[in-house]
């Protein structure tokens, strides 16, 4: 885990990575983040959904991320991990590959989303750079790029309706 | 200890406003949903000040507080009426009834808790 | 605060709907001849607590209209009106619009146009000054003052008007009263006010907080101590009030004493400016007798809450006086009312999600319970304790279910509205019969049911029933008849909508299924199947497409909404004599009575209404017809088998003879399911998929088991109906 200076920042996402990429989403749609666990697979449903976990009581879908971005599904190591989300008053856990840490960033210091290869770029809500410090203490002077995803875009009822 | 109100109204969504505004205003509130479980709530809760609507069923508001002023123990509490309109005749029959003043709805924070001041230290 | 206030706003809302189906319910009451009072009183209230909420939450437009529609309702609760059929009629049309004005107040509809109902209501109040002896109150015709905002504050208007207090008025500039004057107040509380528990030092407190100060406080009236009755009011208190202060916030303070109460205000004017504050000389006030012949005037110079200190002591005094002479009229103190009260049943509201996750416990709690009885040996399993713990759980389980059940009436109670409307919009006469309304069923199911009902109820209006013209030719009444009838049989629902209409145009309803291409011109189909194409999807007989239910989607909706839901749609039709559509639903869509099977290592679950029996076939009875397609022979009657595995494309390498296979049937007919083995019968607790993602199809929804692993819940009427799609009986060719 690293750790971030902050500067009056107005919003907090959580960073994780898929692959190489930095993500972020809205601190304020995340329920918690789990260990990852085999869910019950589904049939008649797009590859991206791994299928179904119980989340205390809750029958929620498990959304592999990579998959649904386009790229090679995630492979899963010791910290896969699902971070379960709200979107639109529906729960649902994406799977990603390593949880990085929470961040506070300013709206303004957001960019517009750049044309991202193999990316849907509507999926993008936009880009921010952040400041990390790393485990060996130094500053990463060039900070990383967090492309901040859009929730409602992700939604998976959404998606159905279009495959449907 | 802060007073102890009942509030009796068949409307929930009415109790509830009573509730938050009073809450706010630093009383303790009990409720009760019509006339009849609002004179079991008074033995119950022993309120310093009973807030009634007049419209309910099984027992309206004008009942109510007979029945309460029927009893020794509840002679000196302070009661008041909460309806949506205070004709003079309307006036006169909660007075006779037994109540001590009235609210008329919808009431704003400040003037429901003037009208509880008005009556109850 | 302000999310607390839209809970509040969206309790007011659910409490609109259940007050607008009372006074519905009322009103048809009503219109059927029962107009006791407490029916009246009933309607009455219903109306007069929206009005009061909607005020609450600052919906002007219906608390106006509340308002005007109470007037008329009070009138003829208190007998000044006669409930005639006419006067029904207009309080049934302007519930329509109250139940509009509470639409447009969710946010969810325009305002409607109220004229006409406002009009009507005033005109019943207006006739009924006619029709009375001419002392009709000024008051019963508000029609003459239809501009609130230009109208004088009285509440005799709108009575919502805040007038008992203007406490808030009290820091507005004090106006230029250039002129220094005062006001001098007298002030002695009636035995009556005292009686009703008005404590006068409050109220001299709230005359201070105004600016008044207390001068001088006369006590000549208290009596020797043996005549001093406790109850009664002896002080008179003499205040002055800097003349600046409205008047009306003088009286306003009196409010609840008054009018017994001996109250003088007088104002005195002074020539000279002068300190607001100095005292006025009393003797203004000639009434006063003179002072000497009595107990002198105490100067008061004590504070107020002194004085309060004093006055209570006093009366503690006086009050615990043994020769206290005349005690307060004693009443019985005996009510009959708290033992009625105990009949009484309460209700409370609980956020349905609480009861839900209740459910889901007991639903554990059951399942725990079978896991406890499988692992326990055969002589434990035979103690008493744990038939007993399973039986308390299932009635804890009965319980739960209970309280999610609710009168069918909810779901019904939208239908008079609709058919009032319809018979607007088609100019057919259509009388409502309604039956078996309280009929309990899972709320969710009733959430469910709203719309097909709908449906159903404008096809019958549409389609259903001829037009008066029409009737009358053939013969029968010219106002048709809809029926809709709920019951219970055994663990489902029987929902019918039922016309004694035309009936289905069979020679129609093939002619244009042929031209749709549903079935094919050379099809040989019974009447049944006929009816059933009515539920096919794209279909729709009317020739006009009708403002009414040809809008493209049809009784295949109908079909597909109740299917969703575990059910299904039958069609029973007699040319010339009418229709019947019977929607049969599952009681609960909670709670499922399931076969716990095994499918390469995953669970699932077959619900058990639809599995007929399981067979382990012997070698040779599963026969293949086509490379897709295999049958099993079951005592002469082939059934199509499915592997269950292919359609979650699981792996099966097991030879069909090592496995078993549950025969199911449904509307389609019957299938033959492989699975590797059963692990259990038992109840599931049912949770949706598209809670949280989207209506799956073949799946019914899925169940959390006793490990917390998720089993899915098969949907039996989706895999027959894909399993027999290519078999030359299914009508969809």
């Amino acid at each position: 885990m690293t750790t971030t200076t902050e500067t009056a920042s107005d919003c907090k996402i959580v960073t994780f990575t898929l692959g190489k990429q930095t993500f972020g989403i809205d601190m304020g749609a995340l329920i918690e983040i789990r260990e990852w666990d085999e869910p019950t697979p589904l049939p008649n449903v797009p590859r991206f959904i791994k299928g179904v976990s119980n989340l205390r009581g809750n029958v929620i879908p498990v959304v592999g991320l990579a998959e649904r971005l386009g790229w090679e599904p995630s492979a899963i190591h010791a910290r896969s991990c699902i971070l379960v989300v709200s979107i639109g008053g529906k729960q649902a856990g994406f799977l990603v590959d390593e949880v990085n840490d929470i961040v506070g960033i300013t709206r303004s210091d957001i960019q517009p989303a750049p044309e991202v290869e193999t990316i849907e770029a509507s999926v993008i809500d936009g880009l921010v750079r952040i400041t990390t410090r790393a485990k060996d203490g130094t500053r990463d002077e060039n900070g990383t790029m967090v492309l901040l995803l859009d929730l409602e875009a992700l939604s998976l009822t959404k998606h159905l309706d279009m495959a449907a | 200890m802060s007073k102890l109100i009942l509030t009796v109204d068949d409307s929930a969504s009415m109790r509830m406003l009573l509730k938050t505004s009073l809450t706010a205003q630093g009383y303790r509130i009990e409720s009760a949903n019509d006339g009849q479980h609002g004179l079991e709530r008074m033995h119950e809760v022993q309120p310093d000040l009973l807030i009634t609507d007049i419209n309910m069923p099984k027992m309206d508001g004008f009942e109510l507080i007979e029945a309460v002023r029927a009893e020794g123990q509840f002679r000196g509490l302070p009661i008041l009426v909460l309806s949506t309109e205070f004709s003079d005749e309307k006036k006169q029959r909660a007075r006779s009834a037994g109540a001590t003043g009235w609210i008329t709805k919808p009431f704003e924070a400040t003037k429901l808790g003037a009208a509880i001041r008005r009556v109850c230290p | 605060m302000s999310d607390e206030l839209d809970e509040i706003q969206a309790i007011f809302f659910e409490e609109c709907t259940e007050g607008l189906a009372a006074a519905e319910q009322g009103l048809s009451a009503m219109q059927t001849g029962d107009i006791s009072a407490e029916t009246i009183a009933g309607v009455f209230r219903a109306v007069h607590s929206i009005k009061g909420g909607a005020g609450a939450f600052g919906h002007a437009d219906l608390t106006a209209f509340a308002h005007r529609f109470e007037n008329v309702l009070d009138e003829v609760r208190g007998g000044k009106i006669a409930p005639t059929p006419g006067v029904i009629k207009v309080m049934l049309s302007s519930f329509d619009v109250l139940a509009d004005h509470v639409e447009t107040a969710k946010g969810l509809a325009p305002r409607p146009n109220d004229a006409a109902a406002l009009a009507a209501l005033e005109k019943v109040l207006a006739d009924k000054g006619v029709v009375e002896d001419g002392g009709a109150p000024a008051a019963a015709a508000p029609a003459a003052a239809p501009a609130p905002v230009a109208a004088a504050p009285a509440e005799d208007d709108f009575g919502f008007m805040p007038v008992a207090f203007s406490l808030d008025d009290f820091d507005a500039p004090a106006g230029p009263a250039a002129s220094v004057a005062s006001w001098t107040i007298r002030f002695k509380p009636s035995r009556a006010a005292l009686a009703n528990a008005s404590e006068p030092m409050l109220l001299i407190r709230e005359l201070e907080t105004l600016g008044a100060t207390v001068e001088s406080v006369d006590v000549s009236d208290v009596p020797p101590l043996r005549d001093l009755d406790p109850e009664d009011a002896y002080f008179t208190w003499l205040l002055s009030m800097p003349g600046d202060v409205p008047r009306n916030d003088i009286d306003d303070c009196f409010d609840f004493v008054a009018p017994d109460s001996l109250i003088e205000i007088t104002r005195n004017e002074v020539e000279a400016p002068a300190p607001a504050f100095e005292p006025i000389p009393a003797p203004s006030l000639d009434l006063e007798p003179p002072a000497e012949d009595l107990i002198p005037f105490v100067p008061v110079t004590a504070s107020i809450e002194d004085l309060t200190a004093q006055v209570q002591q006093v009366v503690a005094d006086l009050a615990a006086t043994p020769m206290t002479p005349t005690p307060a009229p004693v009443m019985p103190t005996e009510s009959a009312a708290p033992k009625q009260a105990n009949e009484a049943s309460q209700t409370i509201r609980v956020d349905l999600s609480k009861l839900d996750l209740l459910l889901n416990l007991v639903g554990e709690l059951v399942i725990r319970n079978s896991i406890l009885a499988d692992r326990l040996s055969p002589a434990d399993r035979q103690r008493v304790e744990l038939p007993e713990l399973a039986r308390l759980t299932r009635q804890i389980q009965d319980n739960v279910m209970s309280l999610r059940a609710q009168p069918i009436k909810q779901a019904f109670s939208r239908v008079p509205r609709m058919l009032r409307d319809l018979s607007v919009e088609t100019g057919k006469q259509i009388e409502l019969e309604t039956v078996g309304e309280t009929t309990e069923v899972d709320k969710g199911v009733i959430e469910k049911i709203g719309d097909p009902l709908t449906h159903m109820i404008r096809n019958a209006a549409d389609h259903g029933l001829e037009s008066t013209e029409e009737r009358i030719a053939a013969g029968k009444s010219p106002v048709g008849t809809i029926k809709l009838s709920a019951e219970q049989k055994g663990a489902r629902i029987f929902v019918r909508v039922q016309d004694n209409g035309r009936g289905i145009n069979r020679e129609r309803v093939k002619a244009k299924a042929i031209e749709k291409g549903i079935i094919s011109a050379d099809a040989v189909l019974s009447n049944e199947e006929i009816d059933q194409l009515i539920c096919a999807p794209g279909f729709s007989t009317a020739e006009t497409i009708s403002n009414i239910s040809g809008r493209g989607v049809g009784m295949d909706v109908v079909r597909s909404n109740v299917e969703a839901l575990g059910g299904r749609v039958e069609i029973h039709s007699v040319p010339g004599e009418g229709t019947t559509f019977t929607m049969i639903l599952p009681l609960t869509l909670a709670i499922l009575d399931g076969m716990i099977v095994r499918l390469a290592s995953q669970r699932f679950v077959l619900p058990l209404a639809h599995v007929l029996e399981t067979v382990q076939p012997e070698p040779g009875q599963v026969k293949r017809t086509s490379p897709d397609t295999e049958v099993i022979d079951m005592r002469g009657e082939y059934v199509p088998v499915k592997r269950t595995t292919e359609i979650f494309g699981l792996n099966d390498d097991r030879l069909i003879e090592d496995s078993l296979v549950v025969i199911v049937e449904s509307e389609h007919g019957k299938v033959g399911l492989v699975v590797d083995t059963i692990d259990d019968r038992r109840e599931v607790v049912i949770k949706s998929l598209d809670q949280n993602l989207h209506p799956i199809r073949g799946l019914g929804g899925a169940t959390i088991l006793g490990d917390g692993s998720i089993a899915l819940i098969l949907d039996i009427e989706a895999l027959v109906a894909s399993a027999n799609r290519y078999t030359p009986k299914g009508l969809a060719a």
